[in-house]
């Protein structure tokens, strides 16, 4: 095991996000509706919905063994949108342990809005 | 779990209970075990424990390592007034500290330039010009509205963020910027014009309190099951001690000392901040430290007792009852502890399981 300095935050695990930008570029090509699906396991703690039906899921993409998820947190202020991208991440390579490297961004551009709610997170959460 | 970050929780956990130490002190209850203890109470509980993990928390949402010195500030400056180091030498790692949170929320701002995000960065500027101006030797009486008024607008501009969700109107968003404003402006006259300050203080606060109970999301996710529930839990009474707040900052007056101020003060930073921390403890430590912490029956206990028990005391404070705010104090550090050990036992729990979860497999 290589030694870490206690001072030191964790590295980026590999593809995983590291401040705004993805170390891996997004590719081009249709989102993977199963990735998508499986993203639905991770939960919101704070409104107790899943990403997906919160529309935080910007992207889910696969290319070979490799997979590429962006997620759209409702705040840059919060660290649980950097615990979401690890959950997301975790999600994946449990559900697919096929999967090659998991790239996971947080993306702020363009924010987070109301309009990325799901129908289903509309009525869960009681707003029209 | 990250080491550099336990190693700040506990930081700010050493901030607190020092300085619920120095509240019990100040109450009667223990004899001074430091020179000047009492007189940290302020100090350890805003600027050493929410100093360390305000800032943690948003180094940690920024995502870089070097984010992490303006918590290491903090609890550092916090051992340093423990161990007796000169107030200039602590006071300025605080200070630094309190500064770096600015720094890292003007980063995040940048990310998303919205209405909550500018809200957050002046919140942490009102409380770092509060630790600045402690540092140059105010005393905590005249910081302690300073400091409060930033941890309002903090907690405001997070539950901002969270009730777009219910897409209040522009005029509602208007109106909170309005009384935000109208906070700082009250703060600004606080030595000038002491009256018209604390009246436009207890306007404000009485004001926030409203609006949150109209326009946050609690009132609904009160109805729902589970961690957001007790999160709303948390929040609804908290914002009832925040109206109270305002109400007996109308009704009283400016207050310096004594139990009048006592029951100002400590319905916001008891009422309000510790029932809001109790609630958001269960999401934000496991995303600061990768460790669950699920909700258990008991975690409901610490909650009812420091409503009930500073019910106690603010009562002891308006009718000159020194037991009762004496036996109240004393209930809110039990409420406090308790709450700590819950949820620590709640993490050791949640690992435990996991831990034999893994071994299974």
């Amino acid at each position: 095991m290589r030694w870490r300095w206690p001072w030191r935050e964790e590295e980026p695990t590999s593809g995983a996000e590291k401040g705004g930008s993805s170390v891996s570029p997004l590719p081009e090509g249709p989102e993977d509706e199963i990735l998508r699906a499986a993203l639905a396991e991770v939960v919101d703690p704070e409104l107790g919905l899943d990403i997906l039906s919160l529309g935080i899921v910007r992207h889910a993409r696969r290319v070979g063994a490799q997979a590429w998820v962006v997620l759209a947190p409702t705040s840059p202020a919060c660290p649980v949108g950097p615990w979401m991208a690890e959950e997301a991440r975790r999600v994946l390579l449990t559900r697919f342990p096929a999967l090659g490297p998991v790239h996971v961004s947080l993306s702020w551009d363009p924010p987070w809005s109301v309009e990325d709610l799901s129908p289903a997170a509309r009525a869960a959460l009681g707003v029209g | 779990m990250t080491p550099a970050r336990l190693l700040l929780v506990l930081g700010g956990m050493l901030g607190l209970l020092a300085g619920l130490a120095a509240g019990l002190v100040r109450l009667g209850w223990l004899p001074p075990l430091l020179p000047d203890l009492a007189a940290l109470h302020g100090p350890l509980m805003v600027m050493v424990f929410l100093g360390t993990l305000i800032p943690l928390e948003r180094a940690v949402a920024l995502g870089r390592p070097w984010a992490l010195a303006a918590p290491a500030l903090s609890a550092a400056g916090g051992l340093g007034l423990l161990l007796g180091l000169p107030h200039l030498v602590a006071g300025a790692a605080l200070c630094l500290g309190a500064l770096g949170l600015v720094l890292i929320l003007a980063l995040l701002t940048r990310r998303e330039p919205a209405l909550h995000m500018v809200l957050l960065l002046g919140a942490a500027a009102i409380i770092a010009a509060a630790d600045l101006a402690w540092l140059g030797g105010a005393p905590v009486s005249r910081v302690a509205w300073p400091w409060a008024a930033g941890l309002v607008l903090t907690i405001a501009a997070e539950r901002l963020e969270l009730s777009r969700l219910a897409r209040p109107p522009t005029w509602a968003r208007t109106l909170l910027v309005g009384l935000a404003l109208l906070l700082a402006l009250s703060l600004g006259l606080q030595t000038r014009l002491p009256a018209l300050g604390q009246g436009l203080l207890g306007l404000s606060l009485v004001g926030i309190a409203a609006w949150l109970l109209r326009f946050d999301l609690a009132l609904r996710t009160l109805r729902g099951s589970g961690l957001p529930r007790f999160v709303a839990a948390c929040l609804v009474p908290g914002y009832l001690w925040l109206g109270l707040a305002g109400l007996l900052v109308l009704g009283l007056g400016p207050q310096l000392a004594g139990p009048l101020y006592d029951a100002q003060l400590h319905a916001v930073f008891v009422g309000f901040v510790f029932s809001m921390i109790i609630g958001h403890a269960p999401i934000v430590l496991p995303a600061v430290l990768r460790v669950p912490i699920p909700l258990r029956r008991l975690s409901w206990l610490p909650l009812v007792l420091l409503h009930g028990s500073l019910l106690l005391r603010v009562a002891g404070d308006l009718h000159a009852a020194a037991e009762a705010r004496a036996c109240g104090g004393l209930l809110d550090v039990v409420a406090i502890g308790l709450f700590l050990v819950v949820t620590a036992g709640s993490a050791l729990r949640a690992r435990q399981v996991a831990l034999a979860r893994a071994a299974q497999q």
